[in-house]
């Protein structure tokens, strides 16, 4: 809480020597936060807990990028709705792909679910693969770094204050990190089922069993059918935990649930730019929490952390 | 094509087709180790009984000259196709009966030239054949706000008139906009378009354009046998012209309004119907609108939208027997409200009020009410329900819409303001 408090209070003063970093989500930008500390000027684009692929393009957007040195996207085609047009309308050639301001968190990470084949008859299709690596418990580092190199490459001369506040948010991170693993290991091979593939990252990085998603293609109403073969395979694989985000905990989710006997776990699908789980970290930790009340184990761990040694 | 794999895609076919750049350039990497195998794959293949054996793939000429060359894919646009169908059962005092159509299909293409300019298509094959709406390229070396548009494209009047009918909210562009402008409104001509942030939550966009042909169609002429022409060589003080003004801002957090005022003139054309043609004729189109929106992401979203328009000059034309066209010189208005509401991300209503006085003889007054109800099964494909009664001339006509569309490839458009 104290460290969201602090980032929020380096929300943005526009001093005219701070870079001027643009996110399309908080996740990000509470990451340039704690890396740049009050270096940088950080604007979010989608600040609500909606479907990233609904998002709409608004004026002050277009403003923002304009006005941006560093752009930050989480890519994979997570924010196709609204950051294309954003990049072709905003006329600011720093943060154009390929600029030194343009900054993919993604590039580099091995994507989940990356498609053999690419056609839309398999629905909202993610040709790079999995989109939501925001929701990866091992993706902070990676996204950090990334971060930190657009930074340290728009402005060199505060480069070891930039280094500065990535060793302080990877310490952070290493700590928090060892709280979410020792918390998994009571969840190893346990049940789950998602509405959409948000939670796809979770279930790899602890070694969750996925019992099937609700939505037969992703970014597709499912069909009655499909629903009812759904409901009976939960029911066969009792217990399964329905794991939803805010946007996607719908009737659909809720009858499913009721029809099979499942429970239904809310999880957090990014940060709340204006809320208490502005910091990734905290956004982690309340997400690991809830899925320990899902699944009734402890929360925080049983046992102290082992202590942070090395990488995350 | 849906069972090829993306190597199979991108070494068979061509990398940068459907896909991004990016992604085309990480699948051409991708793509090398399938295409030198196919390269070692002996004469014959697959073949079926009867048919002539194929010869393994050629190699492409780029792969063997080491050079990109004129048979080269690695450039190619992305493409996009848009089909566009309609069923239209009317009861009333005009026309009666189903049809059903094919109302469009679309075929478009986009690509970067260099780093300051990119080009596109939009070929449409109608009913009445094919053509191409629009063909141009957008120059941004001006300033990083700056675009210079040149060839044939929509001209720049109003929040819908830039936009194909088959991305618009309602089956068919609304009344006035029909009666004063036409259904599409394109252009060849040159555009400045420019833009300037207003304060953090607001921008301001004019455009400049000058046009030495105007491609419109008028249904209310044409049903009267009545053409206008707006190309054709001319002076320089003959050109028509577009100015458009508008702002677009934050209202709170959830909310945006656009403002807008545009205008058309034309100060020369001419128009033929029967054995007569009149020339020396001109016209002015003056729109304003006013476009507010309102909604959370992910929740419920309103939108109230309307414009107003005043056409003046040699507006209203008509033939007074075989031998001769009259043309009155009159200021004739229209508008049209609306009200949107998406209840749900891919589901919404609305209902559009349109009233215009016609540009024909004895200016009669004619008015649409639409009730709409659109839903998008995915990005790539809407359905459409829609009823409308339409009055003209003390004449009603009730019609009931179906409006299926599909979207193939990389369809998209940048913010529309």
């Amino acid at each position: 809480m104290c460290a969201a408090a602090a980032l929020l209070a380096a929300l943005p003063t526009h001093a005219a020597d701070k870079l001027k970093v643009v996110a399309t989500i908080p996740d990000l930008a509470s990451m340039a936060m704690a890396i740049g500390g009050e270096t940088v000027e950080v604007v979010v684009l989608a600040k609500g807990s909606s479907n990233l692929h609904q998002v709409t393009a608004r004026p002050s957007h277009l403003v923002a990028m304009h006005k941006a040195d560093v752009f930050l996207q989480v890519g994979l085609s997570l924010e196709t709705s609204f950051v294309p047009a954003l990049l072709e309308g905003c006329g600011n050639a720093r943060i154009q792909p390929g600029a030194k301001g343009f900054v993919n968190v993604s590039e580099g990470y091995a994507a989940l679910g990356v498609p053999t084949e690419v056609s839309r008859k398999d629905g909202d299709v993610h040709p790079h693969g999995n989109p939501h690596l925001n929701l990866d418990p091992l993706a902070g580092e990676h996204m950090a770094r990334r971060i930190h190199a657009g930074l340290v490459a728009n402005l060199p001369a505060e480069s070891k204050r930039f280094d500065a506040g990535l060793e302080a948010h990877l310490k952070r991170l290493a700590e928090a990190r060892a709280r979410w693993e020792l918390a998994a290991k009571e969840w190893k091979g346990r049940r789950v089922a998602g509405y959409h593939s948000d939670y796809d990252y979770v279930v790899r990085a602890w070694g969750l069993a996925d019992a099937g998603s609700i939505e037969e293609k992703p970014g597709i109403t499912p069909t009655p059918g499909h629903l009812a073969r759904m409901v009976q395979r939960y029911k066969e694989q009792r217990p399964v935990l329905v794991l939803v985000a805010p946007w996607s905990n719908n009737s659909t989710v809720a009858r499913v649930a009721e029809q099979s006997g499942c429970a239904v776990c809310e999880l957090p699908s990014r940060c709340d730019a204006e809320g208490k789980l502005f910091d990734w970290i905290h956004m982690m930790d309340e997400l690991h929490a809830r899925l320990a009340k899902g699944f009734g184990t402890h929360w925080p761990p049983a046992q102290p952390p082992p202590a942070a040694s090395g990488g995350v | 094509m849906n069972q090829l794999n993306v190597r199979g895609l991108a070494a068979a076919l061509v990398p940068a087709i459907f896909v991004p750049a990016t992604l085309a350039s990480a699948l051409h990497a991708q793509a090398a180790p399938a295409a030198a195998q196919v390269k070692q794959a002996p004469a014959g293949g697959f073949t079926t009984p009867g048919m002539p054996a194929r010869s393994a793939m050629p190699q492409q000429a780029s792969d063997a000259s080491g050079q990109t060359s004129g048979f080269s894919s690695v450039f190619n646009p992305a493409f996009a196709f848009v089909v566009d169908t309609l069923a239209d059962y009317s009861d009333g005092d005009g026309e009666d009966g189903l049809e059903l159509s094919l109302r469009s299909a679309e075929l478009s293409a986009k690509s970067w030239i260099d780093p300051d300019a990119w080009a596109y298509f939009v070929a449409v094959a109608e009913e009445e054949g094919i053509g191409m709406e629009e063909a141009a390229i957008h120059y941004k070396g001006l300033g990083d706000t700056h675009t210079l548009r040149v060839g044939r494209f929509f001209l720049d009047f109003g929040k819908q008139m830039q936009a194909h009918v088959h991305d618009l909210r309602t089956v068919e562009r609304p009344l006035p906009l029909r009666a004063y402008l036409g259904s599409e409104l394109g252009g060849d001509g040159v555009q400045w378009d420019a833009w300037t942030p207003g304060g953090e939550t607001g921008a301001l966009r004019w455009s400049l354009g000058v046009f030495g042909a105007i491609n419109t169609e008028s249904e209310d002429l044409e049903d009267l046998g009545i053409e206008r022409d707006f190309g054709g060589r001319k002076d320089l003080g003959d050109l028509a012209m577009t100015a458009r003004l508008t702002s677009f801002m934050d209202v709170g957090e959830h909310s945006t309004l656009q403002l807008g005022a545009s205008w058309l003139g034309i100060p020369s054309f001419e128009a033929e119907g029967g054995a007569v043609a009149a020339e020396e004729l001109s016209q002015n189109v003056v729109g304003f609108d006013a476009t507010f929106g309102m909604g959370a992401d992910g929740e419920d979203k309103w939108t109230f939208g309307t414009e107003f328009l005043f056409a003046s000059g040699d507006t209203t034309l008509a033939l007074d027997g075989a031998e001769d066209l009259a043309v009155d010189d009159k200021g004739l208005t229209g508008f049209y409200i609306f009200g949107d509401w998406a209840f749900e991300p891919n589901q919404s209503v609305g209902l559009q009020l349109a009233n215009a006085e016609l540009p024909t003889a004895g200016n009669p007054d004619a008015s649409e009410i639409d009730i709409y109800y659109t839903r998008q099964f995915s990005e790539y494909h809407r359905l459409r329900f829609a009823v409308r009664q339409a009055s003209f001339d003390e004449e009603d006509t009730f019609a009931l819409l179906v409006q299926y569309t599909g979207f193939v490839g990389a369809h998209a458009h940048g913010v529309n303001w």
